[in-house]
Parts: C-alpha cells; sequence; structure tokens
C-alpha cells in the first residue's frame, strides 16, 4: 500500500515537472498551431515543426503567427528551414532553405547560418539581403533613415560556431557529422570571400574618409565666407569704424 | 518461541499501523493540497510573466515599425502647426532628426534676432540673443550671438553688461574672430569713460595676440585714433 502511494506520489511530482516546463498562451496550446506561444523552460528543449526538430535555448519564447511562420520572442532557435516555412523576429524576416541559428541578443537579433542560403528582409528593407553559409549577421533597431541597422556578414570562427551549431542541434551526432563535414569542406573558400570583402570594406572607408575631408574643407570655406559677411555687415553700420 | 511470536506480532501490528496512516495520510493532511495550490499558482505566475513578456514585445515591435515608417512621413512634413503632433514625435523617435531639430529652432532663434538687429531694435534683438546662449549653449550660432548681444547691449548704453558679455567670451571663446572685434568694442567703452590707459593696453593685446589680420589692423586704427 505505501509503495503504491510512493509510487502515485512521485508520478504526480513528476506530472508537475513536465507542466511547469512550458507555459503556454492560450493555455494548453501546441507547438505548430496558429496563435500560440510557448515559453520553454527545460534543459535542451525541442519541438517538431514541419515534420523536423527545431531546438531552442533554455528560457526562449516563440510563437506562431500561423503555421508556416514561426516568430522568435525570446532567447534562440535553430533548425533546418525548409522552402514555404518563414522564421520572423522583430526585426526582420528570414526565408530560404538550410541550417540556422537565429538569437535575440540583448540590443541585436543574431542569424548565423550554417549550410544553404538564407534571405533576410530587415523591417524597412524593400529588397532581401542573401546570407550564405559559413557566416553571420547582426540586425539593429531601426535608425533615422528607417531601416534596421544591418551590419556587415562575418565569417563564423570554426571551432565555436561548430559547438554553438552542436547545441542547437537535435536530429542526431551522425547526422551533424556529415553536415559538419561540409562545412569544414567550404571553409577556405568562404575565408577568402571574407578576405575580398574586408579589402573591399578597407577601400571604400579610405574613399569615404577623403570625401569626409573635402566636404569639412568646403564647410570651412563656407564658413569663412559667412564672417567675412558678418564683418561686412558691421562696418556697413559702421559700428567699429567710427 | 513465544517471545519470537510477540516480536512477529508487533512488527505486522506496526507496519499494519503505518499502512493505516499512509492510506489515510492523504484525506487528513492538507499538505498535498497546499502542494496542488501552489502548482497553480505557479502556473498563473509563469502565465502572467509570459503575457507581460509578449506585451514588451508588442510595444518594442509598435516603436520599431514607427521608426521605420517615420521617415518617409517626415517626407510629406510642411512648416505648419498641424504637422506639430508628427514633429513632435520624431523628436522622441529619432534621436539624430531631434538633434537637427534642436540646430534648427536655435538658428531660427538667432536669425530672428538678426533681423531685429538690422532693423535697430536692439531690446527685442538681445533677448533673443540671450535665448540663443541659456536654451541652445551648443548650437554653432552661440558665439555670434554672443557678439551680437554684446552689440546690442552697447547700442542700448547697457555697458557694464556689455562688458560681462565681452568677459564671457574671453572666458569661452578665447581663440574667435568675434571675440577679437568684442574686445574692441571693450576698448571703445574704455575710451567713454576716459580710461584711456586700458583702451590703449586692449588695442595692442589684441593687435599682438589675434592672428586675424582684420581685427589687428582695425585695433591699430583704433590706437592711431587715440594719438593726440
Amino acid at each position: 500500500m505505501s509503495w503504491r502511494l510512493l509510487i502515485l506520489y512521485l508520478l504526480f511530482t513528476i506530472e508537475i515537472r513536465v507542466h511547469a516546463s512550458q507555459v503556454q498562451l492560450p493555455d494548453n496550446c501546441h507547438a505548430g498551431t496558429s496563435g500560440c506561444t510557448i515559453w520553454y523552460r527545460q534543459a535542451k528543449p525541442r519541438f517538431t515543426w514541419f515534420d523536423k526538430a527545431v531546438a531552442v535555448s533554455n528560457g526562449s519564447i516563440v510563437s506562431w503567427v500561423d503555421a508556416n511562420n514561426l516568430r522568435l520572442i525570446k532567447g534562440s532557435v535553430g533548425l533546418d528551414l525548409q522552402e514555404g516555412q518563414r522564421l520572423s523576429t522583430i526585426l526582420g524576416e528570414i526565408t530560404g532553405q538550410g541550417w540556422l541559428v537565429v538569437e535575440r541578443l540583448s540590443k541585436k537579433t543574431r542569424v548565423s547560418c550554417f549550410s544553404g542560403q538564407m534571405s533576410l528582409l530587415p523591417l524597412g528593407f524593400k529588397d532581401p539581403l542573401v546570407l550564405s553559409a559559413g557566416f553571420f549577421v547582426d540586425i539593429s533597431s531601426v535608425q533615422e533613415d528607417g531601416l534596421a541597422f544591418v551590419e556587415i556578414p562575418q565569417l563564423l570562427s570554426l571551432p565555436s560556431a561548430l559547438t554553438f551549431w552542436w547545441q542547437h542541434y537535435r536530429d542526431g551526432k551522425d547526422k551533424f557529422l556529415v553536415q559538419a563535414k561540409e562545412f569544414l569542406a567550404g571553409a577556405n573558400l568562404r575565408a577568402e570571400t571574407a578576405g575580398q570583402w574586408q579589402e573591399t570594406l578597407a577601400n571604400r572607408y579610405i574613399a569615404s574618409v577623403w570625401e569626409q575631408r573635402r566636404l569639412a574643407a568646403e564647410r570651412k570655406l563656407r564658413a569663412e565666407a559667412e564672417g567675412k559677411k558678418m564683418r561686412a555687415l558691421f562696418r556697413k553700420m559702421n559700428y567699429l569704424d567710427e | 518461541m513465544k517471545r519470537s511470536a510477540i516480536i512477529i506480532f508487533s512488527a505486522i501490528l506496526t507496519i499494519g499501523n503505518l499502512a493505516v496512516f499512509w492510506s489515510v495520510r492523504e484525506r487528513y493532511s492538507p499538505i498535498d493540497l497546499y502542494k496542488h495550490k501552489n502548482h497553480l499558482l505557479e502556473k498563473k505566475i509563469a502565465a502572467l510573466e509570459l503575457q507581460r513578456q509578449l506585451d514588451a514585445e508588442q510595444e518594442e515591435q509598435f516603436q520599431q515599425e514607427v521608426a521605420a515608417a517615420l521617415p518617409q512621413a517626415l517626407q510629406k512634413v510642411t512648416q505648419k502647426n498641424k504637422d506639430y503632433a508628427l514633429r513632435n514625435l520624431a523628436s522622441v523617435v529619432m534621436r539624430p532628426q531631434k538633434d537637427k531639430l534642436y540646430d534648427l529652432v536655435a538658428k531660427s532663434v538667432f536669425e530672428s534676432g538678426k533681423a531685429l538687429f538690422r532693423k535697430g531694435e536692439y531690446v527685442q534683438a538681445n533677448r533673443l540673443f540671450q535665448k540663443v546662449i541659456d536654451r541652445y549653449g551648443f548650437s554653432t550660432q552661440v558665439i555670434e550671438a554672443h557678439f551680437l548681444l554684446a552689440e546690442g547691449l552697447y547700442q542700448t548704453g547697457e555697458l557694464d553688461r556689455t562688458t560681462q558679455v565681452i568677459d564671457q567670451m574671453v572666458e569661452l571663446f578665447p581663440d574667435s574672430e568675434l571675440t577679437g572685434f568684442a574686445l574692441l568694442r571693450l576698448g571703445q567703452i574704455f575710451e567713454t569713460r576716459d580710461r584711456f590707459d586700458e583702451a590703449v593696453q586692449i588695442y595692442r593685446m589684441v593687435s599682438r595676440i589675434f592672428p586675424y589680420r582684420s581685427v589687428a589692423s582695425q585695433a591699430e586704427k583704433n590706437l592711431r585714433g587715440m594719438e593726440p
């Protein structure tokens, strides 16, 4: 009798823990249901979306705008995005095919692409931006030009990138090893591409500095002309040439 | 034999008692009820916390969407009063735009003062120059505002205040050409007060220190004018 009670007690406790590991709005809604928001509060949480495992970090909040549109509100989400699926955050939307991790950091959203190619449409943009495998990009708040601030895509640094990817991988070790090998195979080419980007950027920066200097010189000339006008005004009004 | 029977009987009795205790414990103990209530409350708190985070997200999303839509809306804005609400919103949402507005307002006040100064309405002009200095101290017009205020005060005969403003200019903008001109005006004030030695000292100092030819030549001209 006591054993039975003990087992019942344990089952009751386990049931409480399972319930408390997720909080849903509306109550008891399910992953993938339109309008459902889930707050994951357990170690290594996951759910299934389009028959594929999606990894979220502990404490993440995700919401389904509709069955095809997943919105990340807090934390991070890692998934193998398929055609027709859309991942959105406060600062824009992501479509495409391939493995990606999206993180909501304190002041920006970071999108890391591990395989395939992603199409990003940051807030205010009319045309999408392309993010290739092996790169990550940070998107921050909308600036005075009405566009979300998108930083230059950067290369995912290798040892830490793989660890990070593995932390968000829920499809098993074997599949991961195959994808990680593909990822490593393209690393040299990506580094070369990133180097070329940096060179172009450096050249652009140098050009912009020269342009800034030219504009500053123009401003100075204008200010001097204003000063001359000012002096002429006072001489005309006979304040100093008395 | 008898002793062992007593021990077995006692053990069975103890186990029986324990079994009865466990079976009735749930019925009479409020612990499980409290646990259940506690669990429900925790669940409610978690749901409220999730709702709070969703509300915060919605608010942030609204801010971002307004910020994204605002530049287009601002392009349509004219300087009419009815657009004040939109411009006010812009000043809150977009800091760089707010800075531009700050400069715009400072320039507008300064230009109004300058126009009055040209008409000879020095009292009103001085009020506006003082406003530029007090409220828009970081604007680009602040040096000229000081200079014109000093001139305006001189014109209205407020020589002590003129001296104070020129002192401020020397303190705040020692390298400015306009400070040189203001010092020349200070020299003239000393002249009007028959403090000729001090006036000469100032003209000499200005011609020596200020690297601007216009200021230096004016100082030398004033010096020559004082020669008997």
